[in-house]
């Protein structure tokens, strides 16, 4: 028997968030959850089912794999500047 | 300045536990007067509902609100604790089979003796999911 175990899903949410200076009340209003689950999302202590991260994937303007991942995503600063070094 | 949702839990988890605990010493000790006291225990049932009022208050009755009122991740979280809840009120319907078949009248059981048992079980029923929840649920921030 295949144990239930979910993986560990990286993202984005925070990021994006504050690049668009919203809070998450903000962003609870206009995909329709409660505050609070914004900061389970964005902690990683919550897996969004497939609608609801479609609809942070619209609501974004991103496609899906650039909001969460099952890899670490690089840090931001990492990805500005290390062509630069 | 922004307004907090009413399903928004702001109830500190401190409190929250205190009142569980309160909601589990007035079940039992409902419970237990039947015993005691016989019928006039009917006179702690308003004691008792003030406090799961109090319980259900504290965690916005999230534990019994419909998938309507609730997001994803709060359906998820509610069918958690009724998950949790109904292994812990089968366990304790369980023990009260248990203690009466061990320690009550064989061939005859007492009005008050029942009269515990069946109010212990269903106020560990109506409470209980709203009491997981309450000691489960972490401080959240708005």
């Amino acid at each position: 028997m295949v144990k239930h175990s979910a993986p560990t899903l990286h993202n984005r949410i925070a990021v994006l968030r504050a690049e668009r200076g919203q809070s998450r009340a903000d962003l609870a209003s206009a995909i329709g959850v409660n505050p609070q689950t914004i900061g389970y999302l964005e902690r990683g202590d919550y897996n969004p089912s497939l609608v609801l991260a479609m609809q942070l994937s619209a609501h974004f303007g991103l496609p899906i794999d650039a909001i969460f991942s099952l890899d670490p995503f690089e840090p931001l600063s990492e990805l500005v500047y290390k062509d630069r070094a | 300045m922004e307004t907090i949702p009413a399903s928004v839990i702001t109830t500190p988890r401190t409190q929250r536990r205190v009142l569980a605990l309160v909601w589990a010493v007035a079940t039992v000790g409902c419970s237990a007067a039947w015993l005691w006291i016989g019928s006039p225990a009917l006179l702690l049932v308003p004691v008792w509902l003030g406090v799961f009022w109090a319980l259900r208050r504290s965690v916005r009755l999230r534990a019994d609100l419909p998938d309507t009122a609730l997001d994803e991740r709060e359906v998820a979280q509610r069918d958690r604790v009724y998950l949790h809840a109904y292994q812990g009120v089968a366990t304790a319907a369980l023990l009260v089979l248990i203690t009466l078949t061990i320690y009550g009248d064989r061939s005859r059981l007492s009005y008050e003796e029942l009269s515990a048992a069946l109010w212990f079980v269903l106020g560990l029923s109506l409470g209980l999911p709203s009491a997981i929840l309450a000691w489960m649920a972490p401080d959240e921030d708005a």
